[in-house]
């Protein structure tokens, strides 16, 4: 038998880039005590926030102005917290090595790793959204109006949350102690993309810095407008929001994939990939 | 040089001029080697010599500062999709696979990674791990065998997909000598009867020896002796003889010189001699004919690859 030679196809590419995440998502299916003590934590942990911000209890129109920007977060704390620790620990035990004796280029493993990672902060966030949504319609009166179109304002922070944590998988290929600075980032994304207090009771100046440094501030203050302000997104397009939005995610993303190729043959060139 | 994809005389390996720098320091300096299909290559040298740069050179996990390694004809690293495609490794001080997954899945994973489809890996996967007494145990994690057991499930994601060359860096370390015996069977077994082209790397001078159709001993980052395995350890014959008779020590009481080293196998006894000097030998044969004892072989005496690694290494 001989060593089957093919050349790289958009078809080849997508079915390994699957392969990538069914990986991904087995191991992490192994490791699913975490995963339920995590869901737990995030459950807990926007009650706590809330009744602190409401000087000891729940205020309903606070939580219908935060609760999206608290599902953003959920989704980019467990989606950078994976990739980080997955690009690490797949340093650490040769198995990045191993991948990339592809005939694809590194960023599709990546690209897979990614794909997984989000699925399991969007089953997260699902989770943490179902036992919320109890909490609101029976118990707490909050009046959420769900509108199909957030999906737009959504993918957009969606886009910039793979585009950043591509950025932090590269950049654990090059700092060890990625684990101290992706905690300190999911620390900055919690309290100014709006996931505690809204972005508009900002001052002008740190809701402006936030828009432009803090990923899914945007995506997520689109949404809070659209959801709960009743802004229409044709106005927010034309008053150029969306459109920043949009540039913002693309910025975002092709910094994340530029940084990972950036990483992998820094890596390559200081035989600092493997075990 | 050959174009992207053609192969020379039945070379698999081509390194030209590969050097590699780590902020000055040089770890490999200049390599250029031609590693023929079907042969076994064993690449030598003590601690921080270079060889495991080399191998990640070769594989295109380490871009080289200077030359080109091409696997198969294709430049690793201008035509990497192709040239990975030919290679299989099992890389040192690497779990090599993923502890989490079953040996199964792993050799699914890993199959699909080099592009094959689920349906061409199966019965591979399969033949592999029948093979490699895992079998009964495919379903269970990885992370629950043994040290052996998990060797041979990193060896086995190495050849799922049925690569023609086959980078084994220390492939024996930390196993069994059952474990260790069957991979050395499979190198054997790879090269001689599928063709397989590998490059090993061991401190297991024995294995080195038992299993290498040609040895590259490197020191600081240079090779300083690369030959068939045959030719290296017979340019370090030494100058003295071996007297093999039938019969062994207990058999032979009495017969043979006192004075001399002698070792033996079940049937056979060996006397070694200090010198080459021929009255030296006349006399041990006499003395061995008079007491009538059956001479089989005179030669001068081979030293085993151990010896002679030491030889070169320290410089003599």
């Amino acid at each position: 038998m001989a060593a089957t030679v093919s050349t790289p196809s958009v078809a080849l590419g997508l079915r390994m880039l699957g392969n990538e995440t069914s990986k991904a998502l087995r191991v992490t299916w192994v490791h699913k005590a975490p995963l339920i003590l995590q869901t737990a934590g995030m459950l807990a942990f926007y009650w706590v926030i809330q009744l602190f911000v409401g000087g000891g209890r729940l205020v309903p129109e606070l939580l219908a102005m935060t609760f999206v920007a608290y599902l953003a977060y959920i989704v980019g704390y467990i989606t950078l917290l994976r990739m980080a620790g997955d690009v690490l620990e797949e340093m650490y035990t040769g198995t990045l090595e191993q991948s990339l004796l592809s005939p694809l280029r590194p960023w599709v493993a990546s690209t897979g790793r990614l794909v997984a990672a989000l699925v399991e902060g969007l089953l997260t966030a699902a989770v943490v959204t179902a036992f919320y949504l109890v909490l609101f319609l029976w118990v707490l009166d909050v009046e959420l109006a769900w509108r199909w179109p957030a999906l737009i304002p959504l993918t957009i922070t969606l886009a910039e949350i793979a585009g950043f944590a591509m950025f932090i998988g590269g950049i654990a290929l090059i700092v060890n102690s990625i684990g101290a600075i992706v905690h300190v980032i999911q620390g900055i994304v919690m309290f100014f993309n709006g996931a505690i207090i809204p972005v508009f009771v900002f001052p002008t100046w740190l809701a402006i810095a936030s828009k432009i440094l803090v990923p899914t501030t945007l995506g997520m203050d689109a949404s809070r407008r659209f959801l709960t302000g009743g802004e229409s997104l044709g106005r927010m397009w034309s008053d150029g929001t969306l459109p920043w939005a949009l540039l913002h995610a693309a910025a975002v993303l092709l910094l994340g994939w530029t940084a990972y190729q950036t990483a992998i043959r820094r890596g390559l060139r200081g035989g600092r990939l493997g075990a | 040089m050959a174009g992207a994809g053609s192969k020379g005389e039945g070379v698999a390996i081509e390194l030209r001029g590969l050097t590699k720098r780590y902020k000055g320091v040089t770890a490999v300096e200049e390599l250029s080697l031609d590693i023929r299909s079907g042969q076994v290559f064993a690449l030598l040298g003590p601690n921080g010599a270079g060889k495991t740069t080399i191998i990640k050179m070769i594989a295109g996990l380490v871009t080289p500062t200077e030359g080109t390694a091409r696997l198969g004809g294709y430049d690793i690293a201008t035509h990497r999709s192709h040239a990975v495609q030919q290679i299989g490794a099992v890389l040192e001080g690497s779990r090599n696979v993923y502890w989490s997954l079953s040996a199964w899945q792993n050799l699914i994973y890993f199959g699909r990674l080099k592009g094959l489809r689920t349906s061409e890996i199966k019965p591979r996967a399969e033949r592999l791990l029948t093979e490699l007494g895992l079998w009964d145990r495919r379903k269970e994690q990885v992370g629950s065998f043994s040290r052996g057991m998990q060797q041979k499930v990193a060896v086995a994601a190495a050849l799922v997909t049925d690569p023609q060359i086959l980078l084994l860096d220390e492939p024996t370390i930390g196993l069994d000598v059952e474990a260790s015996r069957t991979v050395r069977q499979w190198v054997l077994r790879l090269a001689h009867d599928e063709g397989k082209t590998i490059v090993l790397t061991t401190h297991q001078l024995e294995m080195a020896e038992e299993l290498s159709d040609r040895v590259a001993i490197i020191r600081s980052g240079r090779i300083i002796a690369d030959l068939p395995t045959d030719d290296l350890l017979d340019r370090y014959v030494e100058d003295r003889f071996a007297v093999e008779v039938a019969g062994t020590p207990d058999t032979l009481a009495g017969a043979l010189p006192t004075d001399l080293a002698h070792g033996s196998s079940s049937s056979r006894t060996v006397i070694e001699l200090p010198t080459a000097e021929q009255d030296s030998l006349h006399a041990v044969l006499a003395e061995l004919h008079a007491a009538s004892v059956p001479v089989l072989a005179v030669s001068r005496i081979r030293p085993n690859l151990e010896a002679v690694f030491v030889r070169l290494i320290e410089g003599q």
